[in-house]
C-alpha cells in the first residue's frame, strides 16, 4: 500500500480533521459565495442590456459607484438573479450608523452605516485569497529552491541555504510595513507579495531538510540501485515524500497568515477592507459590539479548526508516530497510570 | 566551536548587506515628497541634491567630479550667451581654488576670448584667497595675473603641504595661520573635513571652530561655531558641515584610478545611504533625531515584551505539553489543548482590547502585554512538546530505562522531557517574528511607546529612512539570532557539537 493511501486512511480516522474541517467550511463557504449573500449588482443578467453571467463580480466596481435606484432602473426589464442582500461591502445603506440586527441587516450596520455580513463575508473572501495566493507564491518559489539545495549539497547548498535561513528569520510584519509605505493605497496584492516574499523561505527550508534527510534512506538507494536516473529517483521517490511536511506547514501557514493580515490590520497597515480590517474597525471603536464579535467568532472557529487540520495531517504524515500510535497508547496508558497509582514516585 | 561561531558571525555582513539592497530597491520606488515637486527649480535641484536624488540608484557609470564640472563651466563660459555665462562664472566661484590646478595649466591653450572669461570670473576666487589683482577690469591684466599666480603659487598646491598647514592652524591658529588657510581656498576642503574633529572635549572645541570657521570663509556657508558655544550645539554643527561634506566633497576632488572606481559605487543612492548609515547612525528621521538611537530606544520596550512573553510562554507550554501528553486522548488533553488554542486563534488583537476592556491599565506597566502575548505563544511550543514527547515515551530506550528499574519521575524528566526539549530550542526562533507581530500588536492596544508606533508613524509619513534602518536592523538581528541558535543547539546536543568540529577539552 502507498504511503500516501494511509496517510488518507489515518485522516479518515481522526476525529480532530473531521471537526476542523467542519469549523473552516462553516466560514469559508459563505466567503466563497459572498456575492451570493449581498452585492450591489445583479449576479447573473440575461436581457435587454446584454447577456451578463457574473456582472456583480465582473463589474463590481461600476456597480460601487452607480445609486441603488440607478441599479434598479437599470436591470429593470431583465431577468436577472439578484443575489439575497442588495448591498456590497462598501453601500452606505438606508439603515443608518450602528443599526440594530434586523431582517434587511442580519448583523447590523457599521459606525458609516454599512452592511456588517456583507462587509464580513467580502472582507473573508478578501483575506483567505491573500493568504493562499501568497501561500502559492510562496510554494512555487519555496519548493524549487529548496528541492535544488537538498538535491545538489555542498557550495550550491550552502549559497541557496544562508539566504533562506535569514529570510526565515525576517520578521514578515517589517516587510509588509515597508510594502505599506511604497503602497499606501491596501493593496491585497501588495500584502501578498510583501508576505510571500518572507514566507518562500520556511517552504525551502522544510523541502531542503527532507529532500537531505531522504537521499539517505533505504528506498531512494533502492530506486538508484535497480538503475533509476538521477532525476527520476527525485522526481519520482524524493519529492512527493519531500512535499509532505510542506502541506502541513502550509496549512499552518494559513492559519498564521490570516493572523497576521488581522494584527497587520489592527496596526494599520493591512489590507484595505478585509476581515481584519473588520476586526480592528471594530476594536478602534467604529463598528458595534456585534460587529467585533462576528468577525472575532469567524476567525476564531477557522483559525481552531485550520490548527485541528493541520495538527491532524501533521499526525497523520508521521508515520513513525502512527505506526506505533496503539503500542504509544498501551505504554503510555499503563505508564500513567502507574504513576499515578504509584506511591513511591 | 569558537571558529565556527566566528565563521557564521561573518555572514551577518552578506546578509545585511544583502536585505539592505533588495529593501533601498523597493523603497526607491517612493515618490519624493509633494513640497519638494512644488518648489521653485533652483530650490528643487538643491533638495534634490541634498536627498541624493540626482543620483543613479546602485551604479554611477559616470560620476562627476571636479574634472568634469570644470569642462562644463568652460563650456558654458565658451558658449556666451547671457545665461550660460553667467552659470559657468557662478560654478567656477563656487569651485574656488580646487579647480585651478586643473584649470590654469591649461589657460594658455583656450581661445583669447574664452581665457578672459575665466580669469574674469575667476575674480571673486582671488577676492576670497585674499589677492588682489593689479588693475581689477582690465582683461588682459587678469589673464597676465593668474598666469603668474600659477607660476609662483603652484608649488603651495601639493597635498602633503596643504594637509600639514591645516594640521598647523588647526592646533594652533593665528592671524596669519587664518590667511594662510584662507589663500588654499577650496583645494583645503579635503584635508580640512580630515581634521574636522567631533568636538568632545575643549581641546577639540577649539579646533573644530577654528576648522568651520576657514569651511564657512572659504564655501560661503554661514554656519559657525561661536566662541564658548556648548558641546551639543558644536556637535550639531559638525555634523551639518559633514552632511554638507557628504553632498557635495565630490565637486570639489578629481577622481582617478581607483577613486573612480570607488565613486562608481559610493557617489549612488545606495552608496550615499551606507556611508551615512556608518558614519551618522543611520541618518536622520524626518525631527533629526538619529534612527539608531531612536530605534534602540524603541526596541527595549518591543524587546521587552517579546522575550517575557517568549520565556512565560515556554515555561506554561512545558508541563501543558507534559500534561498533554500524559493524558493524550482523554478530555485532560482536550481541554489543555483548548485552552492553548483559543488564545492563539483569538489574535492578541482581540486578547488586548479585552483586557482593556476588563479594567487593565493603558500604557506603564508591560506586565498585561506580556501575559496576554505569552498566552497567545503558548498553543505551538506546547503542541511541540506534547508530540515529541509522545514519540520519545515509545522509543526503547524508555522501556529500557524502565526494566531497569528507573523510577516513573526519572524516566519522565531523564528520558522523556529531555530528550523531548531540545527541539523546542529551534521553534524558539521561528517563533520570534509571530512574537514580533503580537508585541507590536498589544503596544498598539496599550499604547505604548515601542518600536509599533515608530514604525506606523514612519509608514505613513513614507519616512524611507526610518524603515531602511528597520529592515538593516532586523536582518541583522535575525542572523544573530540564528548563530545564536546554532550555538544553543551545539551546547544542547553532543551529536552536533561533535559534526561541528574538535572541542577542547575530552573530545579533542
Amino acid at each position: 500500500m502507498r504511503h500516501g493511501k494511509l496517510v488518507l486512511r489515518r485522516l479518515g480516522r481522526s476525529v480532530r480533521l473531521r471537526l476542523g474541517l467542519l469549523m473552516c467550511a462553516i466560514v469559508a463557504l459563505p466567503a466563497l459565495f459572498a456575492d451570493l449573500l449581498a452585492a450591489d449588482g445583479p449576479l447573473w443578467v440575461v436581457g435587454g442590456s446584454g447577456f451578463r453571467p457574473f456582472a456583480a463580480v465582473v463589474d463590481a466596481e461600476r456597480y460601487g459607484q452607480a445609486s441603488p435606484e440607478s441599479i434598479a432602473a437599470e436591470h429593470a426589464d431583465d431577468f436577472a438573479i439578484w443575489p439575497l442582500r442588495r448591498f456590497g461591502p462598501e453601500r452606505v445603506t438606508a439603515a443608518g450608523p450602528r443599526a440594530a440586527p434586523s431582517a434587511e441587516h442580519w448583523l447590523g450596520t457599521d459606525g458609516e452605516g454599512r452592511d456588517v455580513m456583507a462587509r464580513l463575508v467580502h472582507g473573508i473572501r478578501r483575506t483567505l485569497g491573500v493568504t493562499l495566493l501568497a501561500l502559492l507564491a510562496a510554494l512555487c518559489l519555496g519548493v524549487p529552491v529548496g528541492a535544488l539545495a537538498g538535491h545538489s549539497g555542498g557550495f550550491w547548498d550552502e549559497l541557496l541555504s544562508r539566504p533562506v535561513e535569514l529570510i526565515q528569520a525576517f520578521p514578515a510584519l517589517v516587510a509588509i510595513a515597508v510594502a505599506r509605505a511604497v503602497d499606501p493605497s491596501g493593496s491585497p496584492w501588495v500584502f501578498g507579495a510583501a508576505v510571500a516574499a518572507v514566507r518562500w523561505a520556511e517552504v525551502a527550508r522544510l523541502v531542503r531538510g527532507e529532500v537531505v534527510r531522504l537521499g539517505s534512506e533505504d528506498f531512494v538507494l533502492g530506486a538508484r540501485a535497480i538503475g533509476c536516473s538521477a532525476w527520476r529517483t527525485f522526481w519520482r521517490h524524493v519529492l512527493p515524500q519531500a512535499l509532505r511536511p510542506v502541506g502541513v506547514s502550509v496549512m499552518f501557514g494559513a492559519v498564521s497568515l490570516v493572523l497576521l493580515e488581522v494584527a497587520a490590520s489592527f496596526i494599520g497597515i493591512g489590507v484595505d477592507a478585509s476581515w481584519g480590517a473588520l476586526i480592528a474597525d471594530g476594536l478602534h471603536g467604529g463598528g458595534t459590539l456585534l460587529s467585533v464579535l462576528a468577525g472575532v467568532g469567524a476567525l476564531a472557529v477557522f483559525a481552531t479548526g485550520a490548527y485541528l487540520v493541520a495538527d491532524a495531517a501533521d499526525e497523520a504524515c508521521d508515520a513513525r508516530l502512527a505506526s506505533r500510535r496503539r503500542l504509544v497508547d498501551r505504554r503510555v496508558r499503563s505508564f500513567v497510570w502507574r504513576l499515578l497509582s504509584s506511591r513511591d514516585g | 566551536m569558537l571558529r565556527f561561531a566566528l565563521r557564521r558571525l561573518l555572514w551577518v555582513f552578506p546578509s545585511v548587506l544583502g536585505v539592505s539592497l533588495v529593501a533601498f530597491y523597493i523603497l526607491s520606488l517612493l515618490p519624493a515628497p509633494a513640497e519638494l515637486e512644488q518648489a521653485e527649480p533652483a530650490v528643487r535641484a538643491a533638495e534634490r541634491r541634498e536627498r541624493f536624488l540626482d543620483l543613479p540608484l546602485f551604479l554611477n557609470t559616470d560620476p562627476h567630479d571636479l574634472r568634469t564640472l570644470v569642462e562644463r563651466a568652460l563650456d558654458d563660459l565658451a558658449r556666451g550667451g547671457q545665461d550660460d555665462a553667467e552659470r559657468g562664472r557662478r560654478e567656477l566661484a563656487r569651485l574656488g581654488s580646487a579647480a585651478l590646478p586643473v584649470l590654469l595649466p591649461g589657460l594658455d591653450a583656450l581661445a583669447p576670448e574664452v581665457r578672459t572669461r575665466v580669469a574674469l570670473a575667476l575674480e571673486p576666487v582671488a577676492r576670497r584667497m585674499g589677492e588682489r589683482g593689479d588693475e581689477p577690469g582690465r582683461a588682459d591684466a587678469v589673464v597676465v595675473f593668474w598666469q603668474r599666480f600659477w607660476e609662483t603659487h603652484s608649488i603651495e598646491f601639493r597635498e602633503g603641504t596643504v594637509r600639514s598647514a591645516v594640521r598647523r592652524y588647526a592646533e594652533h591658529g593665528s592671524r596669519t595661520r587664518v590667511a594662510e588657510m584662507r589663500a588654499l581656498d577650496t583645494y583645503a576642503l579635503p584635508a580640512l573635513f580630515e581634521a574636522l574633529p567631533t568636538p568632545e572635549g575643549p581641546d577639540e572645541l577649539e579646533r573644530a571652530r577654528r576648522i568651520v570657521e576657514v569651511l564657512g570663509h572659504v564655501t560661503g556657508r554661514v554656519d559657525r561655531i561661536e566662541e564658548g558655544a556648548s558641546r551639543d550645539s558644536a556637535g550639531a554643527t559638525v555634523e551639518r558641515w559633514r552632511r554638507w561634506w557628504m553632498v557635495y566633497g565630490g565637486d570639489f576632488v578629481a577622481l582617478g584610478g581607483a577613486a573612480r572606481v570607488g565613486a562608481m559605487f559610493l557617489e549612488t543612492r545606495y552608496g550615499k545611504w551606507a556611508l551615512e548609515a556608518v558614519s551618522m547612525r543611520l541618518g536622520r528621521d524626518a525631527a533629526g533625531v538619529p534612527v539608531l538611537d531612536k530605534l534602540l530606544e524603541r526596541l527595549r520596550l518591543t524587546l521587552a515584551i517579546m522575550f517575557g512573553a517568549l520565556a512565560l510562554a515556554y515555561l506554561w507550554a512545558l508541563p501543558l505539553g507534559v500534561a498533554s501528553a500524559l493524558w493524550h486522548g482523554k478530555v485532560v488533553d482536550r481541554l489543555l489543548w483548548a485552552s492553548a488554542l483559543l488564545p492563539y486563534a483569538l489574535s492578541p488583537a482581540v486578547l488586548g482590547v479585552a483586557a482593556l476592556g476588563l479594567g487593565a491599565p493603558v500604557g506603564g506597566a508591560l506586565v498585561w502585554p506580556t501575559l496576554l502575548l505569552a498566552l497567545a505563544l503558548t498553543a505551538d511550543p506546547a503542541r511541540q512538546v506534547r508530540s515529541a514527547l509522545l514519540v520519545t515515551l515509545c522509543r526503547d530506550h524508555v522501556l529500557a530505562a524502565r526494566a531497569r528499574g528507573a523510577g516513573r519521575v526519572r524516566i519522565l524528566w531523564a528520558h522523556g522531557v529531555r530528550n523531548a526539549l531540545w527541539p523546542l530550542a529551534t521553534r524558539a526562533t521561528l517563533e520570534l517574528p509571530t512574537a514580533l507581530t503580537g508585541a507590536f500588536v498589544l503596544e498598539r492596544a496599550f499604547k505604548l511607546p515601542g518600536l509599533c508606533d515608530a514604525t506606523v508613524e514612519a509608514v505613513a509619513q513614507r519616512d524611507a529612512g526610518f524603515l531602511m534602518a528597520l529592515a538593516v536592523g532586523a536582518a541583522a538581528w535575525s542572523v544573530l539570532v540564528l548563530v545564536a541558535t546554532d550555538l544553543a543547539y551545539a551546547a544542547l546536543d553532543p551529536r552536533v557539537r561533535s559534526a561541528i568540529g574538535p572541542v577542547r577539552g575530552r573530545d579533542a
